[in-house]
């Protein structure tokens, strides 16, 4: 069962934005910075001067909390994020761009962070600026640029859900986008969805409604209904793992990452194409990209 | 990877208007401006140099020396290595507070390599270098006179910070 979750969640990621060079580059550089804003370790030393901002960091967090009397947690700039983690006195950051998902730059950055501290943490306290001790971690740091191990952090990413089925789709056309779920069982689940969220005054047997986001549930199961502008995603999870104040939370995040990620994309006609508009026959002029891994 | 060995925090201290920003832009950049600009907070530079066979990558952080700043230096302090403690040798009162400012660096910092710098020493000055060189003496620290203007000395009291920081770090070993 387990491992059924695991294997749906995973296939859902594989599209092609994670191999095209813009995955590459999202995660542009980790540093790990002294408090008193020197540089220890950048993957990334070409691209601008890292002892400058390590110094400009260090500063703006030593600012931060004697102004705001609180910690700097990322600074975004036009395109681009520079992700703050504090540890035994030490900043490590991450420079990424803004499509990189929060929840996987701090998972990189906790790891970074434990592996540098387990193998640094003698030698930090008696540091004079002998950076030599430190160039072998920068080569280690490479590894995290790598789009494989960025997969994989995605990956998590999105098993940490625990969505057992996942649907996404266009409301006004009735277009499956994507879906965990084999496609010849969603025809009529997607009209059923789309009639109870167009006539919403029929909505009283639900369990819960507010605003756009709508949750139904059976014994074992939530299934919440999030719109977006035309798009609706549908997600299932175990009751077991989740609350329901913390469903809609999850439900928005996972739908602004899929949408952040571009995962939904227009091209010709697939095998998967066919069965959509074999099923949707509104849709039969539209072509579709649809992810199914089924079973 | 990284082109230097050592990467070394230089505090730039002294009072207001003393040219702590001039020194430290014309030792980095080549540039001097000739209007006195307000540092808000500090300002960062940085400049790779060679001593002794070594390279140090040097993060310059030219503090800002107004009242209104002393709340933050503490914190800019943290983790110097070294510094250079400035007067203007036009203002006999600047080489008084550097007393004070030395004082603020070893309290922060411990005891850190440090030298008093004589700045401005283009205009008509009303501190000779014999006062100058008696308070560094009687602070335990070098002396040196320069010109951001002119240049005079500029590089030769980088270096010899330089060269102090590293006879600082064999001491230690």
């Amino acid at each position: 069962m387990v491992k059924r979750i695991v294997d749906r969640v995973k296939g859902l990621c594989k599209l092609g934005s994670f191999d095209n060079p813009e995955c590459l580059t999202s995660l542009k550089n980790i540093l790990v910075i002294t408090s008193s804003g020197l540089c220890l370790v950048a993957t990334d030393r070409e691209s601008y001067d890292t002892t400058l901002l390590a110094g400009m960091l260090s500063a703006l967090a030593h600012m931060g909390r004697e102004i705001m009397d609180s910690d700097i947690e990322s600074v975004s700039f036009k395109g681009q994020r520079l992700y703050y983690m504090q540890k035994a006195g030490l900043l490590f950051v991450a420079h990424t761009s803004e499509t990189l998902s929060e929840h996987i730059v701090y998972r990189i950055l906790t790891e970074v962070a434990y592996t540098f501290l387990e193998k640094y943490g003698d030698v930090l306290p008696d540091w004079s600026g002998d950076l030599a001790p430190f160039k072998e971690f920068e080569g280690e740091l490479e590894k995290y640029r790598d789009s494989k191990i960025l997969n994989d952090f995605v990956f998590d990413f999105l098993f940490k859900f625990q969505a057992k089925d996942l649907i996404l789709f266009d409301i006004d056309k009735g277009k499956i986008l994507l879906s965990t779920h084999p496609l010849w069982d969603l025809g009529d689940y997607i009209n059923k969805v789309r009639g109870r969220l167009r006539y919403t005054k029929g909505i009283k047997k639900l369990y819960h409604r507010t605003g756009n986001t709508i949750i139904m549930k059976n014994e074992k199961d939530y299934v919440v209904n999030i719109i977006k502008g035309k798009m609706c995603l549908t997600v299932a999870f175990d009751q077991k793992n989740y609350d329901l104040p913390s469903l809609t939370t999850v439900s928005e995040e996972i739908l602004e990452y899929l949408q952040k990620n571009e995962k939904i994309k227009q091209k010709g006609k697939s095998k998967h194409s066919k069965l959509a508009k074999n099923h949707h026959p509104k849709s039969n002029n539209s072509p579709l990209l649809i992810t199914n891994i089924g079973y | 990877m990284t082109d230097f060995d050592y990467s070394v925090k230089v505090l730039i201290v002294g009072d207001g208007g003393v040219g702590k920003t001039s020194l430290t832009r014309r030792f980095a950049t080549g540039q001097f401006t000739k209007d006195y600009i307000q540092t808000i907070g500090v300002n960062l530079l940085s400049k790779v140099i060679e001593v002794k066979g070594e390279k140090m990558m040097l993060l310059l952080w030219d503090t800002g020396g107004q009242e209104k700043f002393r709340n933050l230096l503490p914190k800019y302090y943290e983790g110097g290595h070294c510094g250079l403690v400035v007067y203007d040798v036009t203002k006999p009162l600047t080489l008084k507070k550097c007393v004070w400012w030395v004082g603020e660096i070893t309290k922060h910092c411990g005891k850190v390599p440090l030298i008093l710098i004589g700045n401005k020493t283009d205009l008509e000055r009303q501190v000779s270098t014999e006062e100058g060189r008696s308070v560094a003496n009687s602070l335990g620290i070098p002396f040196i006179e320069t010109s951001a203007k002119d240049q005079t000395n500029v590089e030769k009291a980088f270096s010899l910070l330089g060269e102090m920081f590293l006879e600082n770090i064999k001491v230690r070993k």
